[in-house]
């Protein structure tokens, strides 16, 4: 239900604006300035990132069935959609479960799969610690995950029932003031203890009769709410910190755009671009994303005053966010990077009071 | 050294005594011999390499077939607190392996796929550590008759070649006589000190039910077993959609019992977690395709049922085998319909190309041949391309590298020579397909057969059967209610369900 709901309310979002894929992409947080700007653009930036694993295939299968029964219906555009009344009326119907559930993907979706990862992990170890027992096999086997936890150990010289003491008492501080029930106990029963291994996803699905989407999407909000508690409240939740390390926030941006953001004020974009051996389109497109998550980004260095006015005009005139259709109103010497660098311009002052509001 | 064996035993692995064979098996790898070895699934292989491993003081290197055995046999072994030990294989991120190949003087046991092997940097790398033995697990996979055939498993000889000090061990737990020869020629190590021993597990009793209605009665046939039988149990079937069809038919007629499926379709988290549950008795019955149970030991397993035959008695023998490893009468089924033949049947066709296939595959190298290029390796675009699925290209890979069209990825490029490989490799596909056809009616003979079952199985593989007084067969007689496991408990997940603070509760705070 939820991960219809969200499509639905996606595709409704998007308004036919951009093609089917557009929410694919930031569902699965596409690593592209296009899609970056898209979630903001179309108030979708909770979403970017929720569900990486979701395959394309898949996620057209999903799709057709939505057209099939009708609650979407192909535009003239090739694989633009729009949803039909049956389709709005459901939308309007379920649209409380996108509040009941809570996501942040822009700001979490590089963080939740990897904290969640190193909860599992460490859950795993105490219990079984605790236990005196040391033949199990890890839950998760990535190197990443397994090497930071060796580490956090070390750190952590104390037996493991003092932690798991702490661990229960701050999840259960943390769950407590939710309503979302079963969602808590989705989220629960895939963790591994002693001698008691977590369900499957494929198996939560078929016990609480849902999707194996909806499930995993139920995960990932339970994962942002947990995470967004730990933010607020870092002081109360002090082993959940130290698990939410600070190392990733600045995973926000792209690896390659963070490296370009590092010359940004002390080199020209001819000169990165040269330094970097980059194509200087790429690094237009670094640019655009570090002005995204920087309300402090000197637009007037790049664009000129003047150029900026034009483009918002041509934005009202057009009534469109595309960009396209923008450039088709502006004198010819105004480039693409210039429009993408005033549309986040515009969103990010937009966004300025609702900072960190998923 | 036989009673220092014994303390290596103790202090690696915490056991006191032997198994049946490792002993003889072990002290003639430290020997320095060469050693072929034959025991039954289940009566500790591994432990025959991973000992002498231990002791031996330079790497010993695995080659094993399947990457998610390997996978799982790395991970049991470091959870067992033998951490020196790494597999190596093609799914591995390109850091990672090269860390591990930084690394090899570090470890005592590596994994390695047998493709892996022919890798020119992997090769350089092992010039430049000590290797003290050479293990090949499921050996049978060199044999062109044995039930699991792996052409890249023919080149290991001429790795082998080069290290005429170290010794080779090959492990399987089935091989006919024919297949034992393969192995020792195919290996160029002849000949190799033989250590068979009786594959026949006297604690299974054997139950051939014919099914004469069709599927319907199949499935209800089915649910009779798993209702008179209560026990943790293996069903396995030929596809993936059936596993998973025929696993939520019987979570809905037995919602008390607690079963998954698994085939090679998931991703290997999930495969993990199943196998997991499955040890530790949260499920009770699996239904999966032949990718289960290889990596997996538990010894409490005492129902196998085939829903599906497999192509070969060796597989079969080898499927039944992962039952009743704690010594406890346990029970193998087959529900077994005479239409069903064909399934086995179409499966082994799809492993052998058709001259069509082998066609277009020559046309299309001999082509990039006279444009000067090589070999490209296989992928899913070449796969659609040339509509060829990847056993069969890797079986004309090899039979062209074996009759010298192609070398190191450079092929032949004279037009007439192809000509000729073309009919050469059809006539050899043919007979190739035709000796899998003779295995495949072994085993339907041996279903359809009247005489005893245990008999007519075992007598393929030693000389001598043991008769067993008691439940033997079902052409014997075979009480099936005697097999009902009382441990198995009908599942208190039937109750209400927990909420989440309980359940955080006890997987926290239980024990503490």
């Amino acid at each position: 239900m939820l991960y219809q709901t969200l499509l639905l309310h996606m595709q409704n979002a998007l308004a036919q604006e951009r093609s089917v894929s557009g929410a694919y992409y930031i569902l699965t947080g596409k690593q592209s300035i296009q899609t970056i700007q898209d979630a903001k653009l179309f108030h979708l930036e909770s979403y970017y990132g929720v569900y990486r694993s979701l395959k394309k295939q898949d996620y057209m299968e999903r799709i057709d069935t939505l057209v099939d029964s009708g609650f979407l219906q192909a535009v003239e555009e090739e694989n633009h959609f729009e949803l039909t009344n049956k389709g709005q009326y459901f939308l309007n119907q379920h649209q409380s479960l996108l509040q009941q559930y809570s996501f942040q993907g822009i700001h979490y979706h590089s963080i939740d799969r990897i904290f969640y990862k190193r909860l599992l992990l460490l859950i795993q170890v105490w219990t079984n610690a605790q236990q005196n027992n040391a033949t199990y096999i890890p839950v998760v086997d990535e190197k990443a995950i397994t090497n930071w936890v060796k580490k956090l150990l070390q750190q952590l010289p104390k037996s493991a029932n003092i932690y798991l003491n702490q661990l229960f008492k701050e999840i259960f501080f943390a769950f407590k003031p939710l309503d979302i029930n079963e969602a808590l106990n989705i989220w629960v029963r895939q963790l591994t203890g002693y001698r008691q291994i977590g369900l499957t996803k494929q198996q939560l699905a078929v016990k609480f009769e849902k999707s194996v989407e909806d499930i995993h999407l139920l995960t990932t909000s339970v994962t942002h709410t947990l995470l967004n508690q730990i933010y607020k409240h870092a002081d109360e939740f002090i082993l959940l910190s130290n698990i939410y390390t600070q190392e990733n926030s600045a995973t926000r941006l792209t690896r390659s755009a963070q490296r370009t953001a590092d010359f940004l004020y002390t080199h020209t974009l001819e000169e990165i671009a040269e330094k970097r051996r980059l194509k200087l389109n790429t690094i237009y497109d670094h640019v655009v994303e570090i002005s995204l998550y920087d309300v402090h980004f000197p637009l007037d260095r790049f664009v000129p005053l003047s150029v900026q006015v034009q483009i918002e005009q041509a934005m009202k005139q057009s009534g469109s966010w595309k960009l396209k259709e923008i450039k088709a109103n502006l004198p010819e010497e105004i480039r693409y990077f210039d429009i993408r660098l005033v549309i986040a311009h515009v969103q990010t002052y937009l966004d300025k009071g609702a900072n960190r509001s998923g | 050294m036989d009673e220092k064996l014994e303390t290596y035993l103790h202090t690696y692995f915490g056991y006191h005594e032997f198994q049946q064979g490792q002993r003889e098996i072990i002290t003639d790898v430290l020997k320095g011999q060469d050693v072929l070895g034959v025991l039954p699934t289940g009566s500790g292989k591994s432990l025959c390499y991973q000992l002498p491993a231990k002791i031996l003081p330079g790497l010993t290197i695995v080659i094993s077939p399947l990457i998610s055995l390997m996978i799982d046999q790395v991970k049991q072994m470091k959870a067992y607190a033998y951490k020196e030990v790494e597999a190596l294989h093609s799914f591995q991120a390109w850091k990672d392996k090269q860390q591990i190949l930084q690394q090899m003087n570090e470890y005592k046991l590596l994994f390695m796929s047998p493709e892996l092997l022919q890798n020119k940097e992997i090769q350089h790398k092992m010039k430049q550590v000590t290797i003290s033995l050479f293990v090949i697990d499921e050996a049978h996979c060199i044999s062109q008759w044995g039930h699991d055939f792996r052409p890249d498993y023919l080149r290991l000889r001429n790795i082998f070649a080069a290290y005429q000090e170290s010794p080779v061990l090959a492990l399987t737990a089935t091989a006919s006589s024919k297949v034992q020869n393969d192995i020792e020629h195919a290996l160029e190590r002849v000949p190799m000190q033989k250590h068979t021993y009786s594959i026949e597990r006297h604690n299974i009793s054997l139950v051939v039910e014919q099914i004469t209605e069709g599927e319907t009665e199949k499935k209800e046939r089915l649910i009779t077993y798993l209702t008179k039988c209560p026990a943790p149990t293996i069903i396995y079937f030929s596809s993936r959609m059936k596993a998973e069809e025929i696993s939520s038919y019987i979570h809905d007629k037995l919602p008390d019992r607690q079963v998954a499926y698994y085939h090679a379709g998931m991703q290997q988290e999930e495969r993990m977690q199943i196998q997991q549950q499955f040890l530790y008795n949260q499920l009770d019955i699996i239904c999966s395709t032949s990718a289960f149970g290889m990596g997996i030991n538990k010894s409490n397993i005492h129902l196998v049922i085939h829903y599906h035959i497999p192509t070969q008695l060796e597989s079969f023998v080898q499927e039944i085998g992962r039952a009743g490893r704690d010594g406890k009468p346990s029970l193998s089924v087959v529900l077994y319909r005479k239409s069903e033949k064909q399934i086995p049947l179409t499966i082994i066709q799809n492993e052998v190309p058709t001259m069509e296939e082998i066609t277009v595959v020559c046309d299309y190298l001999q082509n990039l041949a006279s444009q000067g290029e090589s070999v490209p390796s296989f992928s899913e675009e070449l796969s659609q391309k040339l509509q060829i699925n990847e056993v069969n290209w890797r079986f004309l890979m090899f039979q062209l590298e074996y009759r010298k069209m192609m070398k190191d990825g450079v092929l032949e490029s004279a037009p007439e020579k192809w000509e000729k490989i073309i009919e050469e490799i059809t006539t050899f596909s043919r007979s190739h397909y035709l000796n899998k056809q003779k295995e495949v009616w072994k085993l339907i003979n041996w279903m359809e057969g009247t005489t005893c079952l245990r008999t007519s199985l075992y007598r393929h593989f030693q000389e001598h059967v043991q008769k067993k007084e008691k439940n033997c067969c079902s052409n014997c007689g075979v009480a099936i209610h005697e097999f009902a496991d009382s441990t198995v408990r009908k599942t208190t997940q039937n109750g209400p369900s927990k909420n989440w603070q309980d359940e955080l509760r006890s997987l926290l705070l239980e024990g503490v």
